[in-house]
């Protein structure tokens, strides 16, 4: 089956300082990649790379390919938008958006002015995005109210919920559970185990442990090079590189 | 001895604020015993709703002086206040770096011109403009208002500015990562959430208009009348003050002190206000309702 995305050869600056070094990573379908290494690896640049969010960092440049179906995100005639609606992102602070819960979901495909929705068409995407990020049952009775209000870890789920609403194709977790307690990381966790049957995910996970959960692969980053990528059972069991035993095992880190 | 020194340190401090605030209350207090028996004595409705100010016949109507600030108030915030936040705007999401390092200075600049500048500039550049161009004298409630719309712009700028900084970079980011324009991000998420403090530099840039005397002296006309139109020259409460009190005496310098009272007590409510809605949003974000 042909990757969802690629990365080809991609080296990443901050105005002097060079992030990513010659990075080549597939990112195959409907599968969970997890992308782990020690803090100032390049990890949170690789994500935002693949939805060219890295551009509202002044002097952050990229220079190789990441191709999306086989398109490159780069191209001038791409619509960084559309890519945007498309590669959806989960950060790791939860950013619920300063207004009701119901209106959080729905803010994306409201504003998406192609196709304008009908109330009801909403609130069943509503719906259905909720569920899917396991948060339904405990907000269906007070949609209304202000997210703020949500704790911490409904919060981020709504945030899930949110790019899900969206129907994107690849969903971009940058460390969600960073700062969460284990029932709300247990519960993200279940739900995207579920998700990856209809979407493309990339985690940064927030340790080692969890991308022994939840992820179908890993690969391992170090100072802005690709150590090495696999399975995530075969990497863990027999990694072919003493870094990755030494960072797995939690040697350093 | 060092416990002393502790101790003293603290009580010096302690000194310094308390005389900050002493001298709010010595001024309030001030005021007030000065102006307070001739609002007694004519009456607070026949005060502030008199129409006729002809202090040196016993006639303390402030009607007209309260229309002509509340006009130039208005006139100023409806000039400034469109031009002062879309600057915010632009300093706080649009400008790059090199333009804000040249925007920011000159904004404050504009803060540090004494106002009797702006007066003078007026009185020979805006009021002759509209006296050609509109007719009427000249001095004119939309000469006040223009000048005045330029004195705040600084304050409503900073405010506007910082409360837009201050809003967490996720907010943005994250309106962003779901395929907003950034113009979409600024209208739908970042103006809202950063709404009260917009709010508030709104209402402190209002205060500061309401309370300038100097400029507005100079290109007002200072005609003590309702006006009928914005060419129409008026009288603030400010610029009653400092017109009369350099020769009034007895009753007319207290009604003057009682004008003050007015005044005071207009910005007092704009203030509050302003620092209501800053603590309330404030206290909203943590609470959960």
């Amino acid at each position: 089956m042909q990757p969802k995305m690629v990365i080809n050869h991609l080296e990443f600056y901050y105005t002097k300082k060079q992030a990513l070094f010659d990075l080549c990573l597939e990112v195959p379908e409907n599968k969970i990649l997890a992308l782990i290494g020690p803090a100032g690896s390049g990890i949170t640049t690789a994500l935002r790379a693949l939805n060219r969010l890295y551009e509202l960092t002044p002097g952050a440049r990229a220079a190789g390919e990441v191709l999306l179906d086989g398109k490159n995100i780069h191209d001038g005639d791409v619509s960084v938008t559309r890519l945007r609606r498309r590669v959806g992102m989960v950060f790791d602070v939860p950013t619920p958006l300063p207004m009701s819960i119901i209106d959080n979901v729905t803010y994306g495909p409201r504003l998406q002015g192609s196709a304008k929705k009908s109330k009801k068409a909403l609130a069943a995407l509503a719906e259905q995005a909720l569920t899917q990020a396991t948060l339904w049952d405990e907000v269906k009775d007070r949609l209304n109210t202000p997210a703020m209000s949500l704790s911490g870890g409904q919060q981020q789920r709504l945030c899930i919920a949110r790019v899900l609403a969206l129907r994107p194709e690849v969903i971009l977790l940058d460390r969600p559970c960073s700062g969460l307690d284990p029932i709300s990381t247990a519960k993200i966790e279940d739900s995207l185990t579920k998700l990856k049957q209809e979407f493309t995910i990339v985690i940064a996970p927030h340790n080692v442990q969890q991308a022994g959960r939840v992820a179908d692969r890993v690969a391992f980053l170090l100072s802005g090079r690709l150590i090495e990528e696999g399975r995530t059972a075969e990497v863990f069991a027999n990694p072919r590189d003493e870094r990755t035993s030494d960072y797995i095992t939690g040697r350093f880190g | 001895m060092k416990k002393f020194r502790e101790k003293l340190s603290g009580r010096i401090f302690l000194a310094l604020a308390i005389s900050s605030v002493a001298a709010l209350a010595l001024i309030t207090v001030f005021i007030l015993v000065q102006g307070l028996p001739i609002i007694k004595s004519v009456g607070l409705i026949d005060f502030v709703f008199g129409m006729t100010w002809a202090p040196t016949q016993g006639e303390f109507g402030i009607f007209p002086m309260i229309v002509g600030s509340v006009a130039v108030t208005l006139g100023a915030a409806i000039v400034g206040v469109p031009v002062g936040v879309c600057c915010a705007i632009f300093l706080a999401e649009f400008a790059p770096a090199a333009l804000r390092n040249v925007f920011r200075p000159a904004i404050q600049l504009l803060a540090g011109i004494p106002s009797v500048v702006y007066g003078f500039w007026g009185l020979l550049f805006v009021v002759p403009l509209i006296r050609d161009y509109l007719g009427g004298p000249g001095l004119s409630i939309l000469a006040g208002s223009i000048i005045l719309g330029i004195m705040i712009l600084p304050t409503i700028i900073s405010i506007a500015e910082v409360s837009l900084l201050a809003l967490p970079r996720q907010y943005k980011e994250g309106a962003l990562a779901l395929g907003m324009t950034h113009w979409q991000a600024i209208k739908s998420v970042l103006l809202p959430a950063a709404k009260s403090g917009i709010v508030a530099a709104v209402i402190l840039g209002i205060g500061r208009a309401i309370g300038e005397t100097m400029a507005v002296i100079m290109v007002l006309g200072n005609a003590v009348a309702l006006p009928g139109s914005i060419l129409d020259p008026v009288r603030t409460l400010t610029t009653n003050i400092g017109i009369e009190m350099g020769y009034a005496a007895g009753e007319h310098q207290q009604a003057l002190f009682a004008t003050g009272i007015v005044l005071f007590v207009v910005i007092m409510l704009l203030n509050s206000t302003a620092q209501y809605i800053t603590r309330g949003n404030k206290v909203n974000r943590g609470k959960k309702k």
